[in-house]
């Protein structure tokens, strides 16, 4: 007689391996064979895994069509376990295998895109995060300024991609223009996901911006973020920024580092980083005035 | 919110140690029948506030914490009593119970302040690897430890007694040594959980393991049963399947009519999770659900 975890373990095991049959012999015949009670269990498992991946991504079933997202779902379901008891976190993982996937080698753009989706996805289920009263970032002192950590929204989600994966995905929507042609040699994209009211809005980002905004998303002080910003553009500009993305609720909130903090991000006789700051400044009291 | 002249089930519990055993298992859920709540249908509930005692989501949905599913059930939740059914607790694993998936369902239900608060009685994961998928126990002292242990855990965090829902099944174990049934029942008993009664999963797991289905309503103890469920199954090569996507059957509302006289009026669910039909067709199910219900309680009484 098997323990309880034995038993679990063998079942589990034979759900994503069914030429592993331990587990049949746990099991009662009773008219019908243990093997083929168990394969209803693996079915319906696998099944639920399907469509749980297709309706995260119909933009990718869309570009390969049904069979062949099938068989791309059959061959990532058992390598890759749900690690939760939300379905809504399976499939994470499902952008990086495309682009490993030697079948679907042919459609160089199709992990991105499928990136595009699992970012949408997150960003339609994320929390809802508070607004941020630009006034509130008006009363911190100019000093503590570059040593702000600024979170973003909670639905926001940044996504590069050297493929225009923007036009790909509004090209494959249930409504788009049958006449929608996209040119994959237009280039790349930077792209901001997140969420307007209730529905995920896909918004193209400039360089710099996208620059700043992922190093902010990487928990960097607003100077290290700016720093990143202007090693793109020099003549970029941070007042105008933080007016567009804290009315628009990118910008969800701050924090005010320790006096310690502020005085480690800037460091005294660093040039560059002090012309930088007095650049920020400048930008700031423009806003302010 | 939608005119209910019917009772209001307040489940007191027999008084037992434990302060969780004091509380209700239902807070101001009508003893009527409810839908499942699926995001085709939000926009048509809100705009006609359908005559339906209450609406069932499945927790994990809303897990995400916020934008459109909560958005929605909130202004649901304004009209009408919700009940959070999760599929994804795993009450029979051997691993620890999952603590960040608890606390999602205990921020959820501060949010939603939820009537009743369910989960099943199954397994769903072990070694940290979820199948997503209801998975039965075998019926033994030691699977009864296990989950007796985990829904006390459950109970204890989430700060109120939880219902355990039978499920359907399409195998036994060789070694199970308790009779379903009894197990359930030992479940209530020892927890002071409540006990979903899924009419049609019993009715599924008699046929395809030949008991009788009566004796299963007659060896549920009556206090702990604090709602019920209905829903159709189909029959695949020999065996019938509860695939939640056809309307409920003959047999299956005869055996509700029993229960109804065995277990009184409960808040009872009309569950369709496949090939979604129009609202209409789940509040036509939820009326002949009040219609039975109606007729065998009035009978009983």
């Amino acid at each position: 007689m098997p323990t309880l975890r034995e038993l679990e373990l063998a079942f589990v095991r034979g759900m994503f391996d069914a030429t592993d049959v331990a587990a049949e012999n746990f099991v009662c015949a009773n008219g019908m064979t243990p093997a083929a009670r168990l394969a209803i269990y693996r079915n319906n498992i696998v099944h639920n895994y399907r469509e749980a991946l297709r309706d995260v991504y119909p933009v990718v079933e869309r570009l390969v069509g049904e069979d062949f997202f099938r068989f791309a779902a059959d061959h990532y379901i058992p390598c890759h376990p749900s690690c939760q008891g939300n379905l809504h976190s399976f499939g994470g993982e499902f952008a990086a295998f495309l682009e490993q996937f030697p079948p679907a080698a042919g459609l160089p753009y199709l992990g991105d895109v499928a990136r595009l989706e699992w970012n949408w996805h997150e960003s339609f289920h994320a929390a809802d995060g508070s607004a941020m009263a630009i006034d509130r970032l008006m009363t911190v002192a100019q000093a503590a300024l570059p040593s702000l950590h600024f979170q973003l929204h909670p639905s926001c989600r940044l996504l590069a991609s050297p493929f225009p994966v923007d036009r790909i995905w509004a090209a494959n929507q249930p409504d788009a223009a049958e006449s929608m042609t996209v040119d994959l040699s237009a280039g790349g994209v930077r792209l901001l996901i997140r969420r307007r009211g209730d529905a995920v809005a896909i918004e193209p980002v400039d360089d710099p911006e996208f620059a700043l905004l992922a190093a902010l998303a990487q928990g960097l002080p607003l100077q290290a973020a700016l720093d990143a910003a202007q090693a793109v553009d020099t003549s970029f500009d941070l007042a105008a920024f933080l007016v567009q993305r804290v009315s628009d609720s990118t910008l969800a909130g701050f924090v005010v580092p320790t006096s310690t903090a502020i005085g480690s991000a800037v460091p005294p006789g660093r040039g560059q980083c002090s012309q930088r700051s007095r650049l920020q400044k400048r930008d700031l009291s423009v806003n302010r005035a | 919110m939608p005119a209910t002249t019917e009772t209001v089930v307040n489940h007191d519990r027999t008084p037992a140690p434990g302060a969780l055993r004091s509380r209700p298992l239902a807070t101001g859920m009508p003893a009527r029948s409810g839908v499942g709540l699926r995001a085709p249908h939000y926009r048509e509930i809100l705009a006609t506030l359908p005559a339906v005692g209450w609406f069932e989501v499945h927790s994990e949905n809303y897990f995400g914490g916020g934008g459109q599913p909560l958005h929605y059930l909130e202004r649901i939740r304004a009209e009408y009593p919700i009940s959070l059914h999760g599929v994804g607790l795993s009450l029979g694993t051997t691993d620890s119970l999952d603590q960040d998936h608890l606390q999602a369902l205990k921020t959820l239900m501060a949010r939603i302040e939820p009537g009743l608060v369910s989960e099943h009685l199954c397994w769903s994961s072990v070694a940290g690897r979820h199948v997503n998928d209801l998975l039965p126990l075998p019926y033994t002292e030691e699977a009864l430890a296990v989950v007796c242990a985990h829904v006390h855990q459950a109970q204890e965090a989430l700060g109120r007694p939880i219902l355990v829902e039978n499920v359907s099944s399409y195998l036994q174990y060789s070694h199970s040594t308790i009779d379903e049934w009894d197990f359930i029942a030992e479940v209530a008993a020892r927890s002071g959980c409540g006990i979903l009664l899924d009419i049609n999963n019993i009715y599924v797991s008699a046929c395809n393991h030949g008991f009788d289905a009566r004796r299963y309503l007659h060896a549920v103890p009556a206090a702990a049963v604090g709602e019920m469920h209905l829903a159709g199954f189909d029959r695949i090569a020999g065996l019938l399947i509860d695939t939640h996507g056809t309307r409920v059957a003959d047999p299956v509302w005869q055996l509700y009519a029993e229960a109804v006289e065995i277990f009184g009026a409960q808040p009872t669910l009309i569950e369709w999770d496949t090939d979604l039909p129009p609202l209409a067709v789940l509040l036509q199910e939820a009326a002949t659900a009040d219609r039975v219900r109606g007729e065998r309680h009035a009978h009983a009484a």
